[in-house]
């Protein structure tokens, strides 16, 4: 009784005073607010979308750490755009395809963040053939210096071009596309300014492809930086998918509650939650990213939600004889904790994400729980004054008088699992649900599962000229880097070129893997080259001279300055997970075996490499994240309703949903990746709402001396209509995002609206199935009611 | 090992002197099966070469390189980067790999009976099958090759004013060759063979950069040096040795380089070249075929006096076959793959860009190695485009 | 206090003063007090109530007169701190709006005067009415359980001295989802205050004629509670809030001094203390 007192004396306390404060100076209170919306409204419309490649890797993995630590060494393989300019009529042997295809070159030198010097097309001057004569080796630009656009000039192109080894990978292998290399500075050498996305992006779409694509020439987009600026594009659709979720839950709150001022008033402190929580992210210098963005929609349903538990308490009240002003005071005092509590759990739920290694996640989680604590301050603050100005409407008190007054209420058919029976068959099939649940998501995997860029839908554009460009060239997209360490000026030696050689070799080992290149490549083809192109010379040669002659002209990028560093590029065919845990594996093994001093492979660069860390940090996380979520949010409940039986109750639904989120991840083929794997948890944070409404007020009839099965009637007819709104309302929020051209969205959407749902019915059917059975000892009431 | 353990425990001994026997046996085998682990880190030379394991039924290892393939018997013999050494006998459909103890790029095989093979290739390698290409041991290596030779050129200049063998050849220029080959040996194990031959199971050849070339009369067992017996002042590389029915040896190599020997293989002459770009290769086809850099093919009917035949291509070739009908295919670089009709050469198969540097006919087919490993390609009585199943892929 | 035998009064033109005279010569008769009279305000002093001032002289009470020009509660703590006196009457002013950036001075008086305050809204005699204590017995609060303690003895001595009947209203919380179990529902929690009542009256032997236990804001119960048995005095605590927390919060008592229409005796939190042995005293002299 002491630990209850010590827990709830001050809780009980600040209600008081906020409740003295609220009803006493209700134009303060209301002016205050207006104040600060205002401010945070110019907040708000000063966001930023904010998207970075570091931001989407985690922040603290060893692959993602040498890479950062070496980013400098390695020109162009982490950020860089592929434009390829197909011929759809013809080939790209023709002066108009060759005009344009020059024409597109030149335009992309000028467009700000490209590294110029690194620019790649046949119509730069760094892409050369080479040839063996009697002579020895002759080579020029693709391109000649006598080019004029006439057959025997094009036909000297396509000669240079076969000449060059670049069929495959600047020119398709059917000749019917071209491709202009573009690496990108993710910060300006000079200035230090972060790359623009999404002006980057829009500069690409303007001035590349509306201007050149016509009758006879397409032309595809391909690399991170585009990936990145579609994005942030389908992102103002999800502004649309907003306006829809408001209006669909205005026009159902008003049929639900009657009252105009019940519908109008909850939805404006709503949209205030989310100005300010707009605001607040600005002012903490948070931009948006495709993840956070989402969260506008979840903060606005969970705030509709509870508001819409107050409005109905105010209606109780009201329909019970209290002024407007009166029944929002006692609304508000009755509603304190448990609302109090929910959103705790909501927001300190959330906050748990901050123990994934991912930025990305971690600003979702900052944005989420500042989100839900801004809804304390309108949903339960302000909205129980401003309803104390306006009341209810004296439609919605005869609708909740008519309610009262009704002997037989439709909810009656929910107290059948307050029976011992009924709660049995619930529990049973409960269970049986969990072991189907268990068995499907053992198919559940991490990582991605499909080709091309996963944050985007399979027929998007992207995707489709990802598509384009993997079917016609040689060079696979998912690209894994080995950064092999040498000493200074070791990169060359005739140890380093043949253990890498051997490393390369050994990568054939390894199902998934496509072909791979390095500086040892190099040295063996230009030794083959500087002997009359002979096959039967394609090794690392002993002598260091000719290896030194062997490597008199190295491509960016494969090696660094100082010779010191030279990157193995793996080529795969997938970035699926287990093939990322197979070349893991395998590379770990060899440097295991060969690092030395001397010599070291680390790992890792490259998108294929970025992910296999990511899917690494996810595969522990997402345990993590379980444990701190769930242990969090019981011990507030525990906190709360200080029993552990209860907790019991309120948190087994949550995980039996947890679990069916799992299973049904697995069957809809969506693996556990950056996107999804924040989506347990925000279920749970949120459908331990439900949990903590219900009960609360059950208990107060509880304690009355009803039985459980009256207590829950009476719990259902006054609470039960918004515990079903609030899963409607919700579920409205988050389902919109189905239709999202992002397919991470579209995942969280799917798995958010499952999950509020059967967190509701779990509420709904479990709870009380479950406070049946464990409370089979008739509690002595705390007053027998006379 | 495992029955000696049991034979040695079955016999009455005291348990500790089992113990320790089991111990020590436990050790040596420790020891002997750690061994390639510890070469594994080693060099190439001494490194044995990975295994390869089967990636499809068909056609294995698509993405290794390839430079010779041989018949032993029936059986397929390819070797190439790494130490490969593919063995196939259902011709071509599926291979397995031999067990070879070096990793350096193997550049030529040649069987003279189905047991008997040898293979050469970087850093000296020597090495020798007699189970048909099932296992190899390496004979020699570039460090005893320049050893060899440092040994030979020594005893030449010692022996310089006896024997009239050195016919065309004087002090000073045994005594560069010397120096030459010192400085070579300070290199290491570096020099590169290039193509092997053998007559019988004891006499061979092989050729190699820089105008090496060895001969073994005790099947591989013991190498000399002939490189100072041959004239080629400036050492250019020997690409390629051809055997003619006449008994006689050609050398074809780097700039044009032609030399002939004799049937005893003694006398070496140089026969004027009609190109001054490299040949890489010889074939004997109703006549003598040499072929080179550039798409260059010549034929003569007894070696001294040769014709250029027109081939529509700039690109090397790299070897030729015969096919049944005494045709020749020939096949090169950027995957030139032509076959003799009449007087015309035209392609053989739908075209690829990855180069050929050797094949073989066995039956209906023929077996190609090259950058994309094996390929096959279905020879037909008519000649007929046939589709290659062609795996793009290899080091691109 | 109370020994100090001196009530302060406060006059001003206001419409209660003369009322507030009356009452205090009906209290010094009755208790054997000296007045002290200050007059506060702009107007002539005195104005208004000179038959009044010759009525007291007539009458056997000391009083002292004077005028005062400084603020009311500056004078008031200079007076406290020359000499304590038991009681400040004053009259009730008519309205006090809280809209006003300042607090009205009735409200200051209520804050700072560190003696009970009796506000006078009538003229009737006390004992045609009831004595009405408002207390909040649901408390844990110490200070506060204290001062329902003071105020349940202050109204019932002055119940018992007039012979009247003694009521005690007590406005209970609303029921509150997730506290302890009793305060989660209002039968409850009326249930609770009552025992609560029931006790602290029996520890300190008093008996109340009636007790009404209503939910709902002091405010609005504790009115009604007055209007329905007709009281003409309620005794009533406050917190005395001051400065920040007052303007933010108020103080119950302050804002129930416009519904009623009976005499407010205010007693701060506090004061109860060296209240108790006192009026032990003076009860004991009395009966």
């Amino acid at each position: 009784m002491n630990m209850t007192r010590l827990l709830l004396t001050p809780i009980k306390t600040s209600e008081q005073l906020l409740e003295r404060f609220l009803f006493f100076r209700r134009g303060l209170v209301v002016g205050l607010f207006a104040l600060l919306t205002l401010g945070l409204i110019w907040q708000a419309s000063q966001i930023r979308p904010d998207a970075s490649f570091v931001k989407m890797i985690p922040s603290d993995h060893p692959y993602v750490n040498n890479f950062l630590q070496y980013r400098d060494d390695l020109a162009g393989l982490g950020n860089s755009v592929r434009i390829s300019v197909e011929a759809t009529e013809g080939d790209i042997f023709s002066a108009e395809f060759q005009d344009t295809l020059r024409q597109v070159t030149d335009e992309v030198f000028f467009i700000p963040g490209v590294d110029r010097s690194a620019l790649k097309s046949i119509w730069t001057p760094n892409v050369r053939w080479t040839e063996v004569t009697e002579e020895g080796f002759v080579g020029g630009p693709v391109i000649p210096q006598t080019y004029d656009g006439s057959p025997d000039s094009l036909e000297q192109v396509r000669i240079n071009i076969l000449r060059s080894g670049q069929v495959g990978r600047l020119v398709a292998n059917d000749f019917k596309s071209a491709i202009i290399q573009v690496p990108l500075f993710d910060r300006h050498p000079q200035t230090g300014e972060k790359l623009d996305y999404q002006q980057f992006s829009h500069q690409l779409e303007a001035l590349i492809r509306d201007k050149y694509e016509r009758a006879g020439i397409a032309v595809h987009i391909t690399g991170f930086a585009k990936i990145v600026g579609d994005l942030i594009d389908g992102a103002t659709q999800v502004a649309l998918f907003f306006a829809i979720a408001f209006v669909v839950t205005l026009v159902l709150l008003y049929l639900y509650s009657g009252s105009v001022m019940g519908t109008l008033i909850p939805l404006a402190c709503s949209v205030v939650a989310v100005i300010w929580q707009l605001g607040l992210l600005n002012l903490l210098g948070y931009g948006l990213d495709p993840y956070s963005m989402l969260v506008p929609f979840l903060v606005f349903a969970i705030a509709v939600s509870h508001g819409v538990q107050i409005v109905n308490t105010i209606t109780l009240e009201s329909a019970q004889g209290a002024d407007r002003r009166l029944a929002a005071q006692r609304a508000f005092r009755a509603i304190f904790i448990p609302g109090l509590i929910a959103l705790l759990s909501d927001g300190i739920g959330f906050v748990t994400l901050r123990v994934i290694e991912i930025e990305v996640i971690q600003d979702l989680a900052v944005a989420a729980s500042v989100g839900v604590a801004v809804i304390i301050l309108t949903n339960l603050l302000l909205l129980p004054v401003l309803m104390s100005y306006a009341g209810v409407g004296q439609r919605a008190i005869n609708r909740a008088r008519n309610s009262f007054d009704r002997e037989h209420s439709y909810w009656s058919v929910l107290t059948v699992f307050t029976c011992r029976r009924g709660a049995a068959t619930a529990l049973m099939v409960a269970g049986g649900l969990a072991v189907v649940g268990f068995v499907l998501s053992s198919d559940l995997k991490i990582g991605d599962l499909d080709t091309g860029a996963p944050e985007l839908r399979a027929d998007s554009r992207y995707n489709l000229d990802n598509k384009f460009i993997t079917e016609n060239y040689s060079t696979s997209s998912d690209t894994f880097v080995v950064m092999v360490k040498t000493g200074e000026e070791q990169c060359s030696s005739f140890e380093t070129l043949t253990l890498v050689d051997q490393f390369q070799h050994s990568l054939k080992n390894v199902a998934g893997v496509q072909s791979s290149i390095s500086l040892a490549d190099v040295s063996e083809r230009v030794t083959a080259g500087l002997n009359e192109g002979s096959l039967k010379w394609r090794s690392v040669s002993r002598n260091q001279m000719v290896i030194n002659a062997s490597l008199a002209y190295v491509p960016a990028g494969l090696m660094n300055a100082s010779c010191s560093l030279l990157p193995v590029i793996i080529f795969l065919d997938d970035h699926r997970a287990d093939t990322l845990l197979r070349v893991t594996e395998a590379i770990e093994v060899f440097a295991s075996e060969h690092n030395s001093e001397q010599i070291q492979f680390l790992m890792a660069a490259g998108n294929a490499g970025f992910e296999a860390a990511t899917n690494e940090v996810i595969s522990v996380a997402q345990y993590e994240m379980l444990f701190w979520v769930y242990g969090v949010v019981s011990l507030l409940c525990l906190l709360t309703f200080r029993s552990i039986k209860t907790v019991f109750c309120i948190i087994a639904p949550l995980a039996l949903t947890s679990l069916l989120c799992q299973a049904l991840m697995a069957q809809l083929g969506i693996g556990v990746k950056v996107a999804t794997l924040p989506v347990i948890a925000l279920g749970v944070g949120i459908g331990v709402d439900y949990g903590i409404y219900i009960y609360s007020k059950l208990n107060t009839y509880l304690v009355q001396g009803y039985s459980l099965s009256d207590a829950y009637l009476e719990t259902l007819k006054s609470t039960g209509k918004s515990v079903a709104f609030t899963g409607l309302t919700l579920a409205i929020g988050v389902v919109l995002w189905v239709f999202s051209p992002i397919r991470f969205q579209a995942d969280m959407g799917v798995l958010l609206t499952f999950m509020f749902i059967w967190n509701m019915l779990g509420a709904l059917i479990l709870l009380p199935a479950l406070a049946c059975l464990l409370h089979s000892k008739k509690k002595e009431p705390v007053h027998v009611v006379q | 090992m495992i029955t000696e353990t049991n034979i040695i425990i079955g016999s009455p001994m005291n348990k500790s002197s089992t113990s320790i026997l089991l111990t020590i046996c436990c050790l040596l085998s420790g020891i002997v099966f750690s061994f390639p682990a510890l070469a594994a880190s080693g060099d190439r030379l001494e490194r044995p070469s990975l295994v390869l394991h089967t990636r499809t039924d068909q056609i294995v290892a698509s993405n290794v390189l390839l430079l010779d393939i041989a018949l032993a018997g029936s059986r397929l013999v390819a070797v190439g980067e790494q130490g490969a050494v593919l063995l196939s006998d259902d011709a071509g459909y599926s291979w397995r790999q031999a067990k070879v103890p070096s990793s350096v790029l193997l550049t030529a095989v040649n069987f003279v009976d189905d047991q008997n093979g040898w293979a050469v290739g970087h850093d000296g390698v020597v090495l020798r099958t007699e189970d048909g290409g099932e296992s190899w041991h390496l004979q020699i290596d570039g460090e005893g090759i320049n050893q060899n030779r440092i040994e030979t050129l020594e005893q030449a200049l010692a022996g310089l004013d006896q024997s009239s063998e050195l016919e065309g050849t004087d002090r000073e220029t045994l005594e560069y060759a010397l120096e030459d080959a010192q400085f070579a040996a300070e290199d290491g194990a570096s020099t590169p063979l290039l193509d092997v031959w053998f007559a019988n199971r004891d006499l061979g050849y092989i050729a190699g950069a820089y105008g090496m070339l060895l001969q073994t009369r005790d099947g591989g067992q013991s190498w000399q040096s002939m490189d100072h017996l041959i004239p080629n002042p400036d050492r250019f590389h020997l690409n390629a040795i051809q055997a003619t029915t006449d008994g006689s040896l050609f050398l074809a190599g780097e700039a044009g380089l032609l030399i002939k020997s004799d049937e005893q293989h003694t006398a070496w002459q140089v026969i004027e070249s009609p190109y001054e770009g490299s040949f890489f290769a010889m074939q004997e086809s109703k006549g003598l075929y040499l072929m080179g850099l550039r798409g260059h093919l010549f034929r003569s009917d007894s070696g001294t006096g040769w014709t250029p035949i027109k081939v529509s291509t700039t690109s090397s070739i790299n070897a030729a076959v015969t096919d049944s009908h005494g045709q020749l295919i020939l096949l090169g670089q950027g995957g030139l793959l032509l076959q003799q009709q009449d007087t015309a050469f035209v392609p053989l198969a739908a075209s690829t860009r990855t180069s050929f540097s050797s094949g073989v006919v066995l039956g209906q087919q023929l077996i190609l190695v090259g950058e994309a490993g094996v390929t096959r390609v279905p020879l037909d009585a008519n000649v007929t485009q046939a589709t290659v199943p062609s795996d793009q892929g290899g080091r691109s | 206090m109370l020994f100090s035998k001196r009530i302060l009064v406060v006059l001003d033109s206001g419409p209660q003063s003369r009322n507030a005279l009356h009452r205090a010569l009906l209290i010094a008769e009755r208790m054997v007090c000296d007045l002290e009279l200050i007059w506060v305000g702009k107007s002539t002093p005195w104005s208004g109530i000179e038959a009044d001032m010759d009525a007291l002289a007539k009458t056997e009470i000391r009083f002292t007169q004077e005028v005062v020009t400084d603020d009311l509660i500056d004078a008031v703590c200079k007076r406290w701190k020359q000499d304590h006196f038991a009681l400040l009457v004053k009259g009730c002013d008519p309205r006090h709006s809280s809209r006003k950036l300042l607090a009205p001075r009735d409200w200051k008086l209520l804050r700072n005067t560190p003696c009970p305050v009796l506000l006078v809204k009538h003229d009737h005699h006390w004992a045609h009415g009831r004595i009405l204590a408002a207390v909040n017995t649901t408390t844990h609060n110490p200070a506060l359980r204290a001062n329902n303690q003071g105020i349940l003895m202050l109204a019932g001595f002055i119940a018992r001295a007039l012979d009247v009947p003694l009521h005690a209203v007590i406005a209970t919380p609303p029921a509150m989802q997730g506290a302890e179990p009793e305060m989660q529902s209002q039968v409850l929690i009326d249930q609770r205050a009552q025992r609560c009542a029931e006790k602290v009256l029996s520890d300190m032997n008093l008996t109340v004629d009636q007790l009404h236990i209503g939910e709902g804001p002091p405010e609005h119960w504790i009115p009604n509670v007055s209007k329905e048995i007709d009281a003409s005095l309620v005794v009533i605590g406050t917190h005395a809030r001051r400065g920040m927390s007052a303007a933010l919060l108020g103080n119950t008592a302050e804002r129930i001094l416009d519904r009623l229409n009976t005499d407010i005796l205010v007693l701060r939190a506090g004061l109860s203390e060296p209240l108790k042995p006192l009026i032990k005293e003076v009860d004991t002299a009395v009966s």
